[in-house]
């Protein structure tokens, strides 16, 4: 059963239309809330007049600032750290374009955005803080601040490299925004009843959900209720709890009825965390040969106007080295506020600017030594022997084999060939391209993964997990694993997710863990389950736990026909004899801590045609060599590096929030901010190396971010490849390349 | 109207889009909205055969049209042959563009003409998958042409 393509249980569910999404319950009831938000940028709330919104039909409450000045959002101010508090709505100033102001609650939704016109707000605009570098001497957004600058880190000597003989290049790395954008937007409805919470929420991670509220409003978290349906994508958007959800939750308790937002589309790409968000400086240095001596790197973060989850992490300048073998680096990582959204979680979060800074820095020394991108590459790798490696910038990554990888792509793209097609298309005056990226990630955060596996009296099975499938498939990889263990039919078994009263605590999906952490902990708790069966069946054949295999929906004596069935052994957890020294019942929780983090690898090759006349670019291929060590389910797995894969070549060509001068967004619909789509994508080639990890017993690494990881350094690379240029940067809009060809002309 | 072979009528609120009337009158929530701007397609519907966005249309717009929603597409046990190959080719993920998808690549289908996959593709490019990057929802279309 491990290893196989087996079909997910929910689809027939979804394909018909029948599977319930969050939105699609409303309970007896229930309200609307609607949220007014700033207009502006930056401005300081002169008045608030809600006299006719209270009076609009349907209207049950208008709430302002001083109504939830007492909740603190999380993460949790801390005045050392220069993080500012949050609040669910504008206190006396907006911060960014869509800052929530005020909010209604109504009978409709359409009653409720009726009253938000009757709202009226007087505002005082203020200087913005948008460009990176004002930002970083402008006067702090946040008062009792020093500066815009809310954290400055820095690692290695940077003066020294900056000093080092050698062949040297330097370059800027742009990472504009980029926004999740999953199908369904974000959304909660929150019902009160005897003091107890039940927030229905779309996100990624309920219990997490959960502990941020009972913060949030100084409850037990037993008080608190965090049920998910199916979740319409995530992609890092639904993970922490944000302003919006905080006020059903209010509304809901000060009106004792449940209360529902839906996130509009405007509204998400206004609001929701974005990604990437970061101006990366390199310099690299080498000798003549093409092997690094020493890189340094310098990344500047957009934060936004305030703090969320991993806003402050170094993930970046941590995985900054890549797959290279790199004895000096020196880092420095400054997170900026200015009048933006703040950043947030998107697949990849952090790896992917990592990888684009440093994949740009080969490509850029390749071509300063006239070598070919691959080799270069070849001469810097650590290599297997390496393993487990211990990265000057403070990871130890656990197995790799990254030449051999680089290999398997360019012996499945046919890179020489490519490379001979490439120069006769050139000689007939075709802009063709090829770039190469080479990429290795951090998975599993050294937390744990939990399951729960419980065997009904009649054998059926239902595993509990913390972990949230958004469409993944991890009910189907899970109940893979415990049909192995088992011996029993997937028929037999039932996942279960995304309600904190009944799953295990746990950190939810993200960072590529959920297989990895969960999925092996899942694996445990079903050897436990196994161990006790088989402990059982050996008690009824009077035959030695130690002989007994599972198989079939059977326990069998090896080598003998003696057998008891799975259904029976469940029967006698429960009412029969268990084995002295075995309490009743047939069950196992397991929280399971991985041995350090693994380090999924991989390259991707994009071969590209510009129009020299439009700038456009085309996609002509993408190959993908994935390495994510033991693959439980291949269907599964290739699913999570096509949708990557699309996310990444979108980041590389059309995706980017943009502002206009004046700070406004002017990305706000899915007309402007341009999502992939099937024409602009090629078919993915795709082949794996399998190299395991000793991380956690399945031996899997995480697969869901890496397609994002590499395919944008691929397909800016191979663009940058075409025109013989270095500056280039994503998106690589029609535009910014007809100048770029224009002015390699001149 | 005649949704999924049923007759409806009765008043509708002017300003009711027709995606909210499927959802909250009819409580047809298998169109699922994805932009409200009709960009996305997730909310398309067949409209006398032709794929409609739903979220672009007043309900009053619907007026005498036949509609046919994922609930009148087939049913878990007795899918589509569409529906069908998309369970095969595992062409979702977390299936909330689906319904848009298939309403779609129905009427694609419905022209009884063959398209070439790059030629799917475009066609197929007024709705968009954040989950699967497209290709598999192009190999089921492409089979079922057959």
């Amino acid at each position: 059963m491990l290893g196989a393509p087996v079909q997910r249980a929910e689809d027939p569910a979804l394909i018909t239309g029948t599977a319930t999404f969050t939105e699609d319950l409303t309970p007896a009831g229930t309200l609307y809330l609607a949220i007014l938000r700033s207009p502006l940028p930056h401005a300081r709330i002169n008045s608030i007049d809600t006299t006719l919104a209270m009076s609009s039909p349907g209207v049950w409450a208008v709430y302002t600032g001083a109504d939830v000045a007492d909740f603190v959002i999380p993460p949790a101010p801390n005045p050392k750290r220069n993080i500012p508090r949050r609040f669910a709505l504008a206190q006396d100033r907006v911060l960014m374009p869509g800052d929530p102001v005020a909010a209604v609650v109504a009978d409709s939704l359409a009653e409720a955005i009726d009253a938000l016109e009757q709202i009226d707000v007087d505002y005082q605009p203020l200087d913005i803080l948008g460009d990176l570098d004002e930002a970083l001497v402008a006067p702090p957004l946040h008062e009792g601040q020093e500066s815009n600058v809310a954290y400055d880190r820095a690692k290695g000597d940077w003066e020294a490299i900056s000093a080092m003989d050698g062949v040297v290049v330097e370059g800027v790395v742009e990472h504009p925004r980029v926004a999740p954008a999953p199908m369904e937007g974000r959304l909660a409805i929150a019902q009160w009843a005897d003091g107890v919470l039940t927030l229905r929420i779309t996100t990624q991670a309920p219990h997490l959900i959960a502990e941020e509220l009972a913060r949030c409003l100084d409850l037990p978290n037993s008080s608190i209720r965090v049920i998910t349906g199916f979740v319409g994508g995530s992609f890092g958007s639904k993970f922490d709890l944000a302003e919006e959800e905080m006020l059903t939750v209010f509304g809901s308790r000060q009106l004792g009825r449940p209360v529902k937002w839906v996130e509009g589309r405007r509204e998400h790409l206004l609001t929701v965390g974005h990604g990437r968000s970061m101006r990366a400086r390199y310099r690299l240095v080498a000798d003549e040969e093409g092997r690094i001596k020493a890189y340094a790197a310098d990344w500047l973060v957009d934060l936004g106007c305030r703090h969320r989850y991993l806003s402050f992490n170094t993930i970046t300048p941590r995985m900054g080295t890549g797959t290279y073998d790199i004895a000096s680096y020196a880092w420095r990582l400054r997170g900026v506020w200015t009048n933006r959204n703040p950043r947030g979680i998107y697949r990849g979060a952090g790896r992917p600017e990592a990888t684009l800074t440093i994949e740009r820095a080969m490509d850029h020394l390749a071509a300063e030594l006239n070598l070919d991108p691959a080799e270069i590459r070849r001469r810097n790798f650590i290599s297997p022997d390496q393993f487990p490696y211990q990265s000057v910038a403070g990871y130890t990554y656990d197995s790799g084999n990254y030449g051999f990888n680089l290999e398997a792509l360019l012996e499945a793209a046919g890179y020489a060939e490519l490379r001979k097609e490439q120069a006769e298309a050139r000689a007939e005056g075709r802009v063709i391209g090829i770039g190469i990226a080479s990429y290795v990630e951090v998975c599993g955060f050294e937390d744990w993964g939990a399951a729960r596996v419980v065997v009904a009296p009649d054998g059926s099975v239902t595993v509990l997990v913390e972990t949230l499938d958004q469409g993944q498939g991890h009910r189907t990889a899970f109940a893979q694993i415990v049909s192995a263990r088992l011996g029993i039919p997937m028929n037999m078994i039932r996942v279960e997710q995304g309600d904190t009263s009944t799953s295990p605590y746990g950190w939810g999906t993200s960072g590529s863990r959920s297989l990895a952490q969960t999925g092996s902990a899942t694996q445990t708790a079903a050897d436990g389950v196994a161990e006790k069966a088989k402990r059982i069946a050996a008690h009824r054949l009077e035959a030695s736990p130690g002989d007994i295999d599972l198989a079939n929906g059977l326990a069998t004596v090896r080598g003998t026909d003696v057998t008891i069935s799975w259904k029976e052994i469940a029967s006698i957890a429960y009412t029969g004899e268990v084995p002295p020294g075995d309490e009743p019942g047939l069950e196992e929780e397991v929280r399971l801590r991985s041995q350090g983090h693994n380090f999924p690898f991989g390259a991707h090759l994009a071969v590209v045609e510009v129009d020299p006349e439009t700038g456009s670019v085309r996609l002509e291929r993408m190959v993908a060599v994935d390495d994510a060590g033991v693959i439980v389910n291949p269907m599964l797995a290739d699913g999570q590096r096509h949708g990557g894969l699309a996310q990444g070549v979108g980041q590389a060509l059309w995706e980017g929030v943009r502002y206009d001068e004046s700070g406004n967004l002017t990305t706000a619909t899915f007309v402007d901010y341009l999502l992939p789509a099937a024409t602009g994508l090629p078919f993915f080639e795709l082949l794996e190396t399998e190299t395991p990890t000793a991380t956690n017993p399945l031996g899997a690494k995480g697969i869901g971010e890496a397609g994002a990881i590499g395919s944008t350094p691929a397909v800016v690379n191979a663009v940058c490849d075409a025109l013989g240029c270095q500056d280039l940067q994503v998106p690589l809009t029609p535009e910014q390349i007809w100048r770029a060809i224009r002015s390699n002309r001149e | 109207m005649t949704v999924n072979g049923s007759r409806w009528s009765g008043d509708v609120p002017a300003r009711q889009t027709l995606c909210d009337f499927l959802r909250d009158e009819l409580e047809l929530t298998g169109t699922h909205v994805g932009c409200e701007q009709g960009a996305c397609g997730a909310c398309t519907i067949l409209g006398d055969g032709e794929a409609v966005r739903s979220c672009l249309m007043l309900a009053v717009q619907a007026d005498g049209m036949e509609l046919t929603t994922i609930e009148g597409m087939g049913e878990p046990g007795n899918l589509s042959t569409l529906q069908a190959a998309f369970l095969r080719h595992r062409a979702f993920q977390c299936g909330f563009c689906t319904p848009g998808f298939l309403a779609s690549a129905a009427e694609i289908l419905g022209s009884g003409r063959r398209y070439s996959r790059r030629e799917l593709r475009d066609m197929l490019s007024g709705n968009v998958c954040r989950c699967t990057g497209y290709e598999p929802i192009v190999e089921a279309v492409f089979e079922c042409q057959r």
